[in-house]
């Protein structure tokens, strides 16, 4: 029992220290890959390079076909997005069906 | 006034308008998840219509009159039939492009109805996914409660007795 928690422990030590090296590795928070500064009247904004990619490339409809930016990037730039929510989805209907399942015809005597 | 038979119908005003709508209701969900990708909507929101069609039924019916009609298993296997797909349509991608998700196939003219590649054939896909699945939640809920209805009426007799 005693041998098992430490191996549990330990494991949990290294996943831990892992996650939390790959910590230090991240792009630094509150600066994009680079930002360009678009003069738009007497202001100026910021775009990173990805909002610039998916806005001028969505915006042409060359790459994707699509008219629809907006499905552009849900079903082709961002699929794994699509993919996560189509799961929460199906973990739902997953766990109501486990939950409220119709009685089976031999349940009916206990 | 009598005790209607099923007191758990609404009015017969409702019913009738209920059934009416159901079809036309099915046809805009259709046509928002087809048009996915040319028109605001797609997938997600069309299924939701689609799936409101048949909640609508479940208001104006009510529960009991639906819990014994309709078989939820055949909604089930649409739902798990449009996770495959998606996950499918993916894969083509990778066999096509080396990158998952990638868009593939006929590009065509944008915005016309058959074009960017694999975009409307994955919003059918999440569109049977979301509404035969959100059909099933509100359906198997109801079931749930009919059936724990059932019970306590039951428990309640046996202890009068």
């Amino acid at each position: 029992m005693i041998k098992r928690r430490a191996i549990g422990l330990s494991a949990i030590l290294l996943i831990f220290g892992l996650l939390f090296a790959g910590v230090f590795l991240l792009h630094p928070y509150g600066e994009p890959d680079y930002t360009l500064a678009i003069k738009q009247g007497d202001s100026f904004y910021q775009r990173t390079a990805t909002d610039d990619y998916f806005i001028e490339r969505g915006k042409m409809a060359e790459e994707s076909g699509s008219t629809n930016i907006v499905a552009a990037i849900l079903f082709d730039y961002r699929g794994y997005d699509t993919l996560g929510e189509a799961t929460v989805l199906f973990t739902a209907v997953a766990g109501a069906t486990a939950m409220f399942r119709r009685e089976r015809k031999g349940d009916e005597d206990e | 006034m009598k005790m209607s038979e099923k007191p758990y119908e609404l009015s017969v005003i409702v019913r009738t308008v209920a059934r009416l709508l159901f079809g036309l209701i099915l046809i805009f969900g259709f046509y928002v998840i087809v048009h996915g990708h040319i028109t605001p909507g797609g997938g997600f929101q069309g299924g939701v219509v689609t799936a409101l069609a048949v909640i609508m039924l479940l208001a104006a019916y009510g529960y009991e009159g639906v819990v014994t009609e309709v078989r939820e298993k055949i909604l089930e296997r649409f739902e798990s039939l449009g996770a495959i797909m998606f996950w499918t349509l993916g894969l083509v991608g990778v066999i096509a492009t080396a990158t998952y998700f990638a868009d593939v196939l006929y590009k065509g003219t944008p915005g016309e109805l058959i074009s960017a590649g694999t975009i409307p054939l994955m919003n059918i896909a999440v569109g049977m996914k979301v509404a035969s699945g959100v059909a099933v939640l509100v359906i198997i809920m109801s079931i749930g409660m009919y059936y724990s209805r059932k019970y306590q009426k039951a428990e309640k007799e046996g202890a009068e007795e």
